[in-house]
């Protein structure tokens, strides 16, 4: 490749968006790892930069639209995004708190949005780019104590599409993964493995699956792919 | 895997050719079909070329006896059979519905459609056997969208996706992944046939977010990631390489 290219994973310290930007150094991506925690970050860097790759964590609240402007300022040229921080909250709907409710979708949603609306109209303007959103299977069917969490992944999908109307005629390719249950730590062992065994692999995924397909879709391989959801499910939704 | 062990039906034009190309680089052994011994032959010299062990088998996808020779004939030479690529299919005499006939029908579904069942009914048997594999079907955005002029091609596709997502939920304990690939408008000659026109070649484009049509080799890459074991959880599903064209 003749320059490198930069990828900006948001929520990278840890599980998918961690094994995204391992992947992305590997393939010879610049990888710009956003996290809040600095010392989780480091151990990101250094685990990239021990396997010969380059990487340069990032600090900010994608809470705070002024910070994430900051953010994406300090980004430069992102030839890769992927919006992959966020939470889950699964529970009896009349147990969420109104505050935990708007912090899923300021993290889930409000985030990815106003970082895309930072970053996406420069991709445009280069006319080139990728945006890739972390959605979730849960964004597709219905799982019993996750009414909040699925709107805001099936929200990330209904942006997906809005994004490729507007920026792909500009060469900027956007598209959703839609994980299945997914080992990262952030859930319940045994609500994953519960989850994992509803799948016709009868299993739960592993990060680096998840990782592999956000790095095909950021490579030149999925060129004509864009406004598209793809599960990496296990084939939980195929049926 | 060392040299995975791949089969394209109806690899000799298009979209099965550049994934024949495609395969063979990453120096898969790679096993091309179709209805015509030179344009087979010629293409198998050219995927050596490449350092591939590519055959060519001559068999036509609506015939039972053929395609039971063409899946045994791979793992005889070959061993076993990792990745079969169905994607053998015509555009049929697109027309309006008061034009169609029952030879028309059959013209379509016995290649689409028939032709998808049988193949995938020999190559699971041996991946059953073998405790793995991986099938991509290959359907069209008219697989899950209406198109006007096109209503028996478009059945037919819509079709190979109930027929893919089914097949997955029969063989996924058995280790097989069943996903489809849904081209949008790629620049192959079937398109050409299709649209019949330059005019109307370049309305379909109009419809394409990316605004231009797909190439064979971008829809051979999808193919080949779906395939292979980087999309090891993916299961079921109908990968869409439109350009965007069924996003809005």
């Amino acid at each position: 490749m003749a320059e490198t290219r930069a990828a900006l994973v948001t929520g990278a310290t840890s599980g998918i968006g961690r094994a995204a930007a391992v992947k992305l150094a590997q393939d010879g991506f610049s990888v710009l790892v956003h996290g809040r925690d600095a010392e989780r970050g480091a151990a990101v860097v250094k685990e990239i930069e021990n396997a010969g790759g380059s990487a340069e964590f990032l600090a900010a609240d994608l809470t705070d639209v002024a910070a994430m402007k900051q953010l994406a300022a300090a980004a430069g040229d992102v030839d890769v995004l992927v919006n992959n921080a966020g939470f889950s909250w699964f529970g009896p709907t009349a147990d969420l708190e109104s505050d935990t409710f708007d912090a899923l979708f300021a993290a889930n949603v409000r985030s990815a949005y106003f970082l895309t609306a930072a970053i996406a109209p420069r991709m445009a303007q280069r006319g080139q780019g990728t945006v890739i959103n972390i959605g979730s299977m849960a964004g597709q069917i219905g799982l019993a104590g996750g009414a909040a969490y699925s709107a805001t992944k099936a929200a990330l999908a209904a942006m997906t599409r809005a994004w490729a109307a507007e920026y792909s005629p500009a060469g900027v390719r956007v598209n959703t993964i839609a994980p299945g249950p997914v080992h990262t730590g952030g859930s319940s062992r045994e609500r994953l493995t519960a989850l994992g065994k509803t799948t016709l692999l009868s299993r739960t995924a592993e990060a680096d699956e998840i990782g592999n397909v956000i790095a095909f879709l950021a490579s030149p391989a999925a060129g004509y792919i864009t406004g598209a959801v793809i599960p990496v499910d296990g084939g939980r939704t195929a049926v | 895997m060392d040299q995975p062990v791949i089969l394209i039906t109806g690899a000799l034009t298009g979209i099965g050719r550049a994934a024949a190309v495609a395969f063979a680089k990453k120096g898969a052994n790679v096993v091309v079909t179709g209805r015509r011994d030179q344009a087979g032959n010629a293409l198998v010299e050219e995927l050596r070329a490449f350092g591939s062990r590519a055959e060519f088998i001559n068999a036509d996808v609506r015939k039972d006896d053929d395609v039971r020779a063409m899946v045994d004939e791979t793992v005889a030479r070959f061993g076993r059979l990792d990745v079969a690529v169905n994607n053998a299919g015509t555009e049929g005499r697109p027309g309006p519905i008061t034009d169609q006939t029952a030879e028309t029908y059959s013209a379509t579904f016995d290649t689409n459609v028939l032709g998808v069942v049988l193949s995938m009914k020999h190559q699971v048997r041996v991946m059953q056997a073998q405790g793995s594999g991986s099938i991509v079907n290959i359907s069209s955005t008219y697989g899950h969208e209406g198109a006007a002029g096109a209503s028996v091609h478009v059945g037919s596709k819509h079709a190979v996706e109930g027929i893919t997502k089914s097949v997955a939920l029969e063989v996924a304990k058995s280790g097989i992944r069943v996903n489809g690939v849904a081209p949008g408008p790629t620049d192959t000659g079937m398109l050409t046939r299709f649209t019949g026109t330059p005019e109307n070649k370049a309305a379909l484009v109009t419809q394409v977010p990316l605004d231009r049509l797909g190439l064979s080799e971008e829809l051979a890459d999808a193919i080949v990631f779906i395939a292979s074991d980087e999309a090891s959880f993916i299961t079921g599903h109908i990968l869409n390489v439109d350009g965007g064209m069924t996003t809005n």
